[in-house]
Parts: C-alpha cells; sequence; structure tokens
C-alpha cells in the first residue's frame, strides 16, 4: 500500500499514492432503508507514508506525526478519509483539502512578535488602568460633593 | 330491525352527504375559512420568495448520468462537438425558450460514472461537473445565447424555413459578463490561457492527472469552437438556408457583410 509519493503531471511533487473504497453496505449497519445506500456512500481514503514524504519539509514532518499521531498506523502511513459526499471526486478533493491544511499547520512558524510591538501594548495597558483610575476619582470627588456634612 | 342500506341512484339514503347542517345542505364556507380564527393563508406574512420569478433565468439541468447514458444508446455523438441543437435532437433534454429557459446547466448526478470524451457546449456548468467531464478527457465550455438565437438553436428546421437569414448571436448582459469571462467556468468569452492554467488547477484540487488533449487523435474536434457571434457550426450569420432546393445564399452587400461580421 504505501509506496513512495507518485509524481503527478500538472502539480507539484504532489501526493500520495490513492487507494479507493466505496463502503459495501452491510445488513448490520442502522440506515434507512433506500436503494441509494450503495451510490451515496462512495468513501475516498487517501494514504502515504509520512516519514519517506519528501515533498514535505523534514520539520513539518515531524509536527505532523506528533499532531496527527491518531491517524498514523503501524506501517507509518498517514491515512485521510473522506465520505461527507455523493460523489467519489468530490471526497477526493476534500481529502486533498485536509492534507493541505495539514501540512499548512505544520510549516506555520510562530508569530514573532516584535520588541516595540509588546512595548506598545504594555503601554496601552497602562494608559487605559490610569484612565479608568483618573475617572473614578472624578466620579468619586462628585459623590462626595453631594454630600452633606455636619459640620 | 335489521339496518338495510339505501341502494338509490347517486349513493342513495343519505347520498354520501352526512347528518344535518352545512354539510348536507351544501352550504359550506369558503376554502380556507377557519370559522372566524385568522385564516393560515392570511396569517402568513406575505415576503417576496416569488418576486420576478418570470424573469429569472432558467437552466434546464443536464445530469451527466443522463450524458452518457445518450452516448451509450447512441442518440448523441461523441465524435462530434456537442452542442444544444444535437441534444435536442436526440431529445435528451428539452428547452422551451419562451418559459425564460436561457439554456441548459450540467449537474454532477452522474460523476462516479461518467466516462466519455466530449466536446459539450452548455450554457452553465457546476465545478464538479467540469472535473469529471475534463478528467476523462473532455472539453467544456460555457457560452451564452439570447432567447431568439436559443429558439433558433433548439429548432433549426423551423427556423430555416422561415426563410430569415441567420441573425447573430448577441452578447451577454451585465450581470452574466462576468461569468462567462470568467476562466474558471470555461466561458467562452475567457482567455484561453486562463482556461489552460484553470484545467491545471481543477486538476490540482480534485486530485487527477490532467489528459494532454493535444496528443489526442480527436484533438481537432475537440478544440472547434464557436465564434461570440455565430449560432451553428457551419454557418456564419447572415446566411439564408433554402431547405426545399438545399442552397445557402450569402449576402454580398458590403453594408450587410460590415454588419453581420459585427
Amino acid at each position: 500500500m504505501g509506496s513512495g509519493p507518485k509524481a503527478r503531471r500538472g502539480g507539484p511533487a504532489s501526493p500520495p499514492r490513492l487507494t479507493r473504497a466505496p463502503r459495501r453496505v452491510f445488513q448490520e449497519e442502522t440506515q434507512p432503508a433506500t436503494l441509494n445506500i450503495p451510490l451515496v456512500n462512495t468513501k475516498a481514503e487517501v494514504r502515504f507514508h509520512l516519514a519517506s514524504a519528501d515533498w514535505i519539509p523534514e520539520a513539518a514532518r515531524q509536527k505532523m506525526a506528533s499532531m496527527h499521531r491518531n491517524k498514523i498506523n503501524r506501517a507509518g502511513e498517514l491515512i485521510v478519509n473522506s465520505e461527507e459526499s455523493r460523489y467519489q471526486m468530490r471526497n477526493l478533493a476534500i481529502c486533498l483539502e485536509k492534507i493541505r491544511t495539514m501540512v499548512m499547520e505544520a510549516t506555520e512558524k510562530p508569530k514573532v512578535v516584535s520588541k516595540e510591538t509588546t512595548q506598545k501594548l504594555i503601554e496601552r495597558v497602562e494608559k487605559m488602568n490610569r484612565e479608568r483610575l483618573r475617572q473614578k476619582k472624578i466620579h468619586s470627588n462628585i459623590k462626595q460633593s453631594r454630600k452633606a456634612d455636619f459640620d | 330491525k335489521e339496518k338495510r342500506r339505501g341502494r338509490g341512484r347517486y349513493g342513495g339514503r343519505k347520498c354520501g352527504r352526512g347528518h344535518k347542517g352545512e354539510r348536507q345542505r351544501g352550504n359550506r364556507p369558503r376554502l380556507g375559512f377557519e370559522g372566524g380564527q385568522t385564516p393560515f393563508y392570511l396569517a402568513i406574512p406575505k415576503y417576496g420568495f416569488n418576486d420576478g420569478h418570470s424573469l429569472r433565468r432558467q437552466y434546464q439541468p443536464l445530469s451527466l448520468q443522463r450524458l452518457q447514458y445518450l452516448i451509450d444508446l447512441g442518440r448523441v455523438d461523441p465524435t462530434q462537438p456537442i452542442d444544444l441543437t444535437q441534444l435536442t435532437n436526440a431529445r435528451g433534454v428539452t428547452v422551451q425558450p419562451l418559459k425564460r429557459d436561457y439554456g441548459v446547466q450540467l449537474v454532477e448526478e452522474g460523476a462516479n460514472i461518467f466516462s466519455a470524451k466530449v466536446n459539450i457546449e452548455v450554457q452553465r456548468a457546476s465545478e464538479l461537473a467540469i472535473a469529471a467531464i475534463e478528467k476523462n478527457g473532455g472539453v467544456v465550455t460555457t457560452s451564452f445565447y439570447d432567447p431568439r438565437s436559443l429558439e433558433i438553436l433548439c429548432k433549426p428546421v423551423v427556423f430555416f424555413l422561415r426563410g430569415q437569414p441567420i441573425p447573430k448571436r448577441m452578447l451577454p448582459p451585465e450581470d452574466l459578463v462576468r461569468y462567462y469571462t470568467d476562466a474558471r467556468n470555461r466561458g467562452y468569452l475567457a482567455d484561453p490561457s486562463k482556461v489552460a492554467e484553470a484545467r491545471l488547477e481543477l486538476a490540482k484540487k480534485y486530485g487527477y492527472v490532467l489528459p494532454d488533449i493535444s496528443k489526442d487523435e480527436l484533438f481537432k474536434m475537440l478544440s472547434m469552437r464557436k465564434d461570440p457571434r455565430q449560432i451553428f457550426f457551419g454557418l456564419a450569420p447572415g446566411w439564408i438556408v433554402n431547405m426545399a432546393d438545399k442552397k445557402i445564399l450569402k449576402p454580398t452587400d458590403e453594408k450587410l457583410l460590415k454588419y453581420y461580421s459585427s
């Protein structure tokens, strides 16, 4: 099953060998008894060997292995399923989209906030607090001035 | 005493009218009346669901399953470009130009079983349908036909018998120009290079290898496309087709030629 990624025409060294598995209906399953079931449930499954996928950078591969640990089988293949649509092609497109998002999440760099920005944010918060306290004191004065004291 | 039913004409005894009251006496109130309670059809507020329904453009759906069915039965010839005329002649679709139909749209119903290499021209097509056809090595184009051209396209013989010159196809209205100049919809007014790019994009999205149609033997047929002002494949606007004498008359006057070549 998990041989190396197949190079495709019309795309960057993109993916994987595809296995398509139209689901067979078993009697035990509780589904509404319509004749359309074998046509409606067309499942698409994509699997590829994560460690030998050279179209994903090394760091991303490690991250994917840890993030999607539950989707990797004993042979080291990452499996992505989709059975959301009645059409094989659309399910396949959804699988590929899922893989794309996985790789994107794995390759994104943590946001580096510059010193100036952090400084600005702290200053903002301090200013807000100062202003709030000032307003509080003003309000307090107003209320105090309305009090009638005995002296 | 034994209960005996009336056997007179029209039902006998109570004649199916029930017992006394408005029912028997034929004095029931109008349809929709609910005894004084505000009836359903008045209680629900109006909303413009159907506003302008007679001005909306309609497109007859053509599923890929139906197309495959027609090709398999031999009603539609995949070795020639498939046009609305071909589909109507094969009685694959019925288009009613007078009922605000603006043509045919491709629907992805039989995408799983579709396997035919065709050059199809429709008026609208959904993305999955385009992908399914291109996967099998075909070509899809979306083009616009104004109502007069559509009528001529669907019933060519009737038009030729009228003896009028073939009119030039009008360009799409403002709201449709954007649709037909977009390569993603394979519009007939779109840039061919952008269309090629869009084909690649679709192949990447749906995960299939895009077959190279230039290496195909039917490449010439697959790349046949109509001019934006042309209605029929072999005929140009301005020509008159004489069915009885089996002749075609072409205009020679300069002004007419200038008009028809627009």
